[in-house]
């Protein structure tokens, strides 16, 4: 009973860790926040679904949303963001609150209120053991994260591309002079937050239902980032799983608290805890070479 | 407070006489969320604090009222118990909060935000969760004029707020929270600007709950759905929208407040297929925050 729901944290985790390595990514490479990044989430749900409706087989529909949304999100820091003044970042998150607004709108409009089920692609495959029960849905999502992680590692800190990005992250004046395209890395980063999170909501639509409400998973999300200091890849990884884990374990023991109000009453109770400007100061800790 | 300023003030009570029924409880709601910008921008203008979680100020406000009414008491207490409330969670929002800055000091109050709306719906006794409380009206309100006293009360709140907030910007405790936006240079002058920071959020909460308390006796009836995030966006866009004085702030929630009524007229007239389509209100709202904070630039 307690390994189910562990393991439902977990799956949850994985979730919550897809959306918060995107908001790490984009605040290390240009001090932003995006708080759209719950709504490419449920963008890349909708794609998914939608690219199924129309004969595309599951891998196809995958890969294909995956790569519109990383476009979606480079044009959006290209066309939207770029222009904007860089020492403001309030400015920033009211432009993505906005555009937030503006992607559920769209969503609502194409594909109506109404939650909408996502063709499961795992052919409700069930691995059952002694103790365990694993639907392929949670297996997807397992599987496709630790894929995402992985991938994301090598990018980073194996490729010549994560050179430029971590040089940025870290001192951008000195990237730029050793040759390090800012623009081309802001972009790339933008698209990348928004390929995580489309494959965040692929993964997770199979579990739930499709709506335009989905994006706000991605406040909780946020809180996952913070716990280990905003701005640690990391720590974004550790800190989805813990707070799915939490959130699943806490609705255990106290079924009539809801699970949001735990995860920010964690947010607010680690935000006091550890103050000391956290989001607003860099504080990166890079594991391995940096 | 200047002459143009009584003048407007002056204007805005005689309204009662010269408008419809309808036009007057919009012009009421109008005024209540020239107020709730009215608090915000005493925040980002003074301390410059930018808040996300000012719709929870006005929850707070708003059932603190409601509550002490349904519980028998005077109006005049309602009002003193939700805005005490609401200054009360401006203060303790200053002290969760005291070591954070920019960012994501505007992060957390996003998440007190929806804290509080997470709380109304777990305190269902209270609260009635989901569906929500009707609010008493109180008797001196009952009469047959009683849309005249209540826009007349929200007449009353704004100036007296604003009355406030001018007096405070003279005092010392104004010149602190403007000195406090440097906070090193603050700190030379012997000003701790966490401190004068939380007197800010203790002042900026009590005028919003004060909105809050009147929109109880407005809606008359409040569920969680009455503070949606989207109030929250609202109010920052009047406060950051209007300029300092009276007729920008009034502009701005004129702009806010109509534009929903403006769209439903402008979905009426278009095609017949278009009419039914959900979520254009949310649309137009993303697209005018996109488009001023562009123009800003």
């Amino acid at each position: 009973m307690i390994l189910q729901t562990l393991l439902g944290g977990l799956v949850q985790g994985c979730i919550y860790s897809l959306i918060a390595l995107g908001f790490v990514l984009i605040y290390r490479a240009t001090r932003q926040i995006n708080f759209a990044q719950g709504d490419l989430l449920m963008l890349g749900a909708y794609l998914g679904m939608e690219l199924q409706l129309w004969g595309v087989p599951w891998s196809g529909a995958l890969l294909l949303s995956l790569l519109l949304l990383f476009l979606c999100g480079s044009l959006l820091q290209l066309g939207l963001l770029s222009p904007l003044p860089r020492g403001n970042p309030i400015s920033v998150i009211l432009l993505t609150l906005g555009l937030g607004f503006v992607l559920r709108s769209l969503a609502t409009m194409i594909w109506g209120p109404a939650p909408l089920s996502f063709p499961n692609p795992y052919a409700q495959q069930l691995f059952a053991g002694q103790v365990l029960v694993i639907s392929g849905g949670q297996l997807g999502v397992l599987m496709g994260s630790l894929i995402a992680w992985l991938a994301l590692w090598t990018l980073l800190y194996r490729s010549r591309i994560g050179l430029g990005l971590r040089a940025l992250a870290q001192d951008h004046w000195i990237a730029q002079a050793s040759g390090v395209s800012r623009k081309q890395m802001e972009a790339l980063v933008w698209g990348l937050s928004a390929t995580l999170a489309a494959l965040g909501g692929i993964l997770l639509a199979p579990l739930s239902l499709v709506h335009p409400e989905l994006g706000w998973l991605s406040i909780k999300a946020f809180a996952a980032a913070v716990l280990f200091g905003f701005g640690n890849v990391t720590g974004a990884v550790f800190g989805g799983l813990l707070l799915g884990i939490t959130e699943q374990l806490s609705a255990a023991w106290l079924p009539d608290v809801s699970r949001d109000l735990v995860s920010y009453l964690i947010l607010l109770f680690w935000l006091w805890l550890r103050g000391s400007n956290r989001i607003g100061s860099a504080t990166f800790v890079l594991p391995g070479k940096s | 407070m200047r002459l143009r300023t009584f003048i407007g003030f002056g204007f805005l009570l005689t309204i009662p006489w010269w408008v419809s029924a309808f036009w007057l409880s919009e012009a009421q709601t109008w005024l209540i969320y020239a107020l709730a910008g009215l608090s915000l921008k005493l925040l980002s203008q003074e301390v410059g604090l930018i808040s996300l979680g000012h719709s929870a100020w006005l929850a707070i406000g708003a059932y603190g009222s409601a509550l002490t009414l349904q519980a028998g008491g005077a109006w005049w207490l309602s009002l003193l118990i939700g805005v005490s409330l609401g200054a009360m969670s401006g203060w303790l929002l200053g002290w969760t909060t005291e070591r954070l800055q920019g960012t994501s000091l505007t992060v957390s109050t996003l998440v007190a935000a929806l804290l509080i709306q997470e709380l109304l719906l777990l305190a269902e006794n209270w609260t009635g969760g989901y569906s929500g409380i009707s609010v008493d009206t109180p008797d001196f309100l009952k009469g047959s004029t009683d849309q005249h006293w209540s826009y007349w009360m929200s007449v009353v709140a704004l100036a007296g707020a604003w009355f406030c907030w001018h007096q405070l910007q003279d005092s010392t405790i104004g010149r602190r929270w403007r000195a406090s936006k440097n906070s090193s240079q603050a700190m030379c002058l012997g000003i701790n600007p966490r401190r004068v920071r939380q007197q800010a959020l203790v002042w900026s909460g009590g005028i919003a709950a004060l909105s809050g308390v009147l929109l109880a006796l407005q809606l008359q009836y409040l569920s969680p759905e009455a503070f949606p995030l989207t109030l929250s966006l609202e109010i920052l866009l009047i406060g950051l929208l209007g300029s300092t004085n009276l007729w920008g702030l009034l502009c701005g929630a004129a702009l806010i407040r109509f534009l929903p009524q403006l769209l439903a007229i402008v979905r009426m007239n278009l095609p017949l297929s278009w009419q039914d389509i959900p979520g254009l209100e949310p649309l137009i709202f993303g697209l005018i925050l996109i488009c001023w904070l562009w123009q800003k630039r």
